[in-house]
């Protein structure tokens, strides 16, 4: 394992992942499993409007942050009360704001951070999981502090630098990717894991999830000719095609091994319609599990 | 009575896909000109950020920004095209080069942009630019005419609208001059008639953004904007005329949609997105779809087949999975047959066994889309 406390010790979780694979389901787990230990944790979406926190039953409060607004509360904090309404409004600002989206999702994730007091005990929050945009938009986000250092000044500058520091620190952080084991995920996964590399951001083990197994190989079962009731042959089809999904995603399993080297949690297909609390407790649980037996190891 | 995909397709010039992330975007805009190109027209594919091996098997390799045909191993895998088939892939920091080159009145309003360091951040770091650039390269595409049909694979924005306003977003930061008066007057520094002139609130605003964001950040701001606004006219013509391709007769927006719960609130989200701007998909291709399964218990029949018990109960289980997978699906689409607008073609594609990362893939798609 990486230096650094175990995943769900740490203070600020980044998730991220190629779009659909499940990069929230995973984040809310992990909330929720770290919810277990500290009482409460904030699970933050990025989203179009801000919204909460909302608490959910098990300790996972629930907050949605969106860029422009942040940016405009980070200046309601670095500006004088009688100002902060005129600027907010004036031309200048929205334009500045709106010629650098980014720098409004970075105020969002600062504010985040701040949220924790950048992993200082006593902090408001034990602990924030973000459920990050998807992959090349999270990792503009995640070079933005070192972005807008070289961009910006003074307060920005200050303020970028910190979470810049804070988001470097295996003691405080972990990035992780969520994966599912097919092609163009994991080729997502694997050039993130790259670029993280690069920019020496604390990676965690990648997750990968929906993986779908087979006790047989599709060869090994029965033919049906077309006289065969049709539940038997729907069956038997549903059968191969679960096998034939077991064998691609253990190859996808075995390129993410060979290429990275990281630790993999693995996360079961399920076949549920919506994942309500039950499946994000089920899914805790595993997570729980294979995190424990990977930290146990010894070096 | 909803038309038919090919209707669709042989009434436009221009195809745009959008939806949420993860839906399988890329494939189809591929697999809509590989439809095209069957029916004899000469198509191109244009995405932003496609999966290598996907970009590999369609002849883009390299980082080249051209239209590229399809490489001699591609065409071997697919019977004879009537038409013909390219693709290209944008490459976000030449693709603005392009875009200031185009636009720029003088050789020296282009110099003063392309030697802007924030600039250089804008166009490279910052999030939100490539919603614009898809759109006015689609724009100077269309123009050109070299193409009869273009597929436009959308950039994998958050929300939908973000694309769909790019023009008229951009067109609006553009259109700051007051604000440039305020901020010319810091770059040439201390006293000037202008900063005279300046209100003290005006002066006190400039003041605590300087404080924030630093004197360098908005003076090369300042000089940005400064740059920007000589290509003003230029680019607020553009804008009304990504505007008006975005809603010509001639342009359809198709939306890609996947069959599980997250991929109908985002197909949700998009349909009212595209409500509130009054325009509406010709077309929703409904990716991945489990086929349909009779309902029941194959134990009986397994024991019959002699089928060893063990794996006879795997197999059961795993059909029961299936089933209520596929009647979940069925339920979905339902929703969706009634929740779309009633001129759009419906087209289900269903979930093919293997991951679709190759031109065999992307035909096997054409295939169940002109079905």
């Amino acid at each position: 394992m990486p230096e650094g406390p175990g995943i769900l010790d740490r203070k600020l979780l980044f998730v991220t992942g190629k779009g659909g694979v499940g990069k929230s389901t995973v984040a809310s787990a992990l909330a929720h499993a770290m919810a277990k230990r500290t009482g409460r944790v904030l699970l933050a979406h990025f989203a179009q409007r801000p919204q909460g926190p909302a608490a959910r039953a098990d300790g996972v409060w629930e907050l949605d942050v969106a860029g422009d607004a942040s940016m405009d509360e980070y200046l309601s904090t670095a500006i004088p009360a009688p100002l902060y309404r005129r600027v907010l409004r004036s031309r200048l600002y929205r334009a500045f704001v709106g010629a650098a989206p980014g720098l409004g999702e970075l105020m969002a994730l600062g504010k985040l951070a701040y949220e924790i007091r950048w992993g200082e005990p006593n902090a408001p929050w034990p602990a924030v999981v973000v459920d990050a945009p998807s992959t090349g938009h999270a990792l503009e986000i995640l070079s933005m502090p070192g972005a807008a250092h070289d961009s910006f000044g003074a307060l920005v500058r200050s303020e970028a630098a910190r979470l810049d520091a804070a988001l470097r620190d295996p003691a405080r952080t972990a990035i992780l990717i969520v994966t599912t084991p097919e092609e163009l995920p994991v080729q997502e996964a694997l050039e993130a894991a790259e670029a993280l590399g690069w920019r020496d951001l604390p990676l965690g083990p990648l997750f990968v999830n929906a993986v779908r197994t087979a006790p047989v190989a599709a060869s090994a079962l029965p033919a049906t000719g077309p006289s065969a009731p049709v539940l038997l042959r729907e069956a038997l089809g549903c059968a191969r095609e679960e096998a034939g999904w077991a064998a691609l995603h253990t190859e996808h399993l075995h390129r993410l091994h060979t290429a990275t080297g990281l630790e993999r949690i693995e996360l079961p297909f399920l076949f549920a319609e919506e994942i309500g609390a039950e499946q994000i407790d089920a899914l805790a649980t595993t997570i729980e599990r294979q995190l424990a037996q990977q930290e146990e190891v010894p070096p | 009575m909803r038309p038919r995909l090919e209707e669709v397709l042989g009434a436009s010039k221009v195809v745009i896909c959008v939806g949420g992330g993860g839906v399988g975007k890329t494939t189809v805009s591929a697999a809509l000109a590989l439809s095209a190109a069957r029916a004899g027209r000469h198509a191109l594919v244009v995405t932003v950020d496609p999966a290598r091996r996907l970009a590999g098997a369609l002849g883009l390799q390299t980082l080249c920004d051209e239209p590229q045909p399809l490489p001699p191993e591609a065409l071997q895998l697919l019977d004879p095209l009537a038409g013909s088939f390219h693709a290209m892939m944008l490459d976000r920091e030449r693709a603005w080069a392009r875009v200031i080159a185009r636009h720029a009145p003088t050789e020296a309003a282009k110099e003063r942009i392309l030697g802007n360091r924030l600039y250089h951040e804008l166009s490279r770091r910052f999030a939100g630019t490539h919603e614009y650039l898809a759109v006015e390269e689609l724009c100077a595409l269309a123009e050109v005419g070299t193409f009869d049909l273009i597929a436009l694979d959308t950039p994998p924005a958050p929300h939908a609208f973000e694309f769909l306003d790019a023009p008229e977003r951009l067109r609006r930061l553009i259109d700051r001059r007051v604000p440039r008066w305020i901020l010319e007057a810091r770059v040439g520094l201390e006293e000037s008639p202008i900063t005279r002139a300046m209100s003290s609130v005006a002066r006190r605003i400039r003041d605590e953004l300087e404080r924030a964001a630093g004197a360098t950040a908005l003076a090369e701001f300042a000089d940005l904007l400064g740059g920007m606004s000589a290509l003003f006219a230029a680019f607020s013509e553009r804008a009304r005329a990504m505007t008006a391709l975005l809603r010509a007769p001639t342009t359809a927006l198709v939306l890609v949609t996947g069959p599980d719960a997250r991929a109908e609130r985002d197909a949700e989200e998009c349909l009212a997105a595209l409500e509130l701007r009054r325009l509406s998909p010709k077309a929703i291709v409904a990716n991945r779809w489990h086929r349909p399964l009779a309902e029941g218990t194959p134990s009986d029949a397994l024991a019959a087949a002699g089928v060893a018990p063990e794996l006879a109960r795997w197999i059961a289980r795993n059909h029961a999975d299936h089933v209520r997978l596929a009647r979940g699906h069925a339920q979905r689409l339902a929703r969706l047959e009634e929740r779309a607008p009633p001129g759009a073609a419906i087209v289900p594609v269903p979930n093919l066994d293997s991951d679709v990362h190759d031109v065999g893939g992307v035909d096997r798609i054409a295939a169940c889309l002109a079905a």
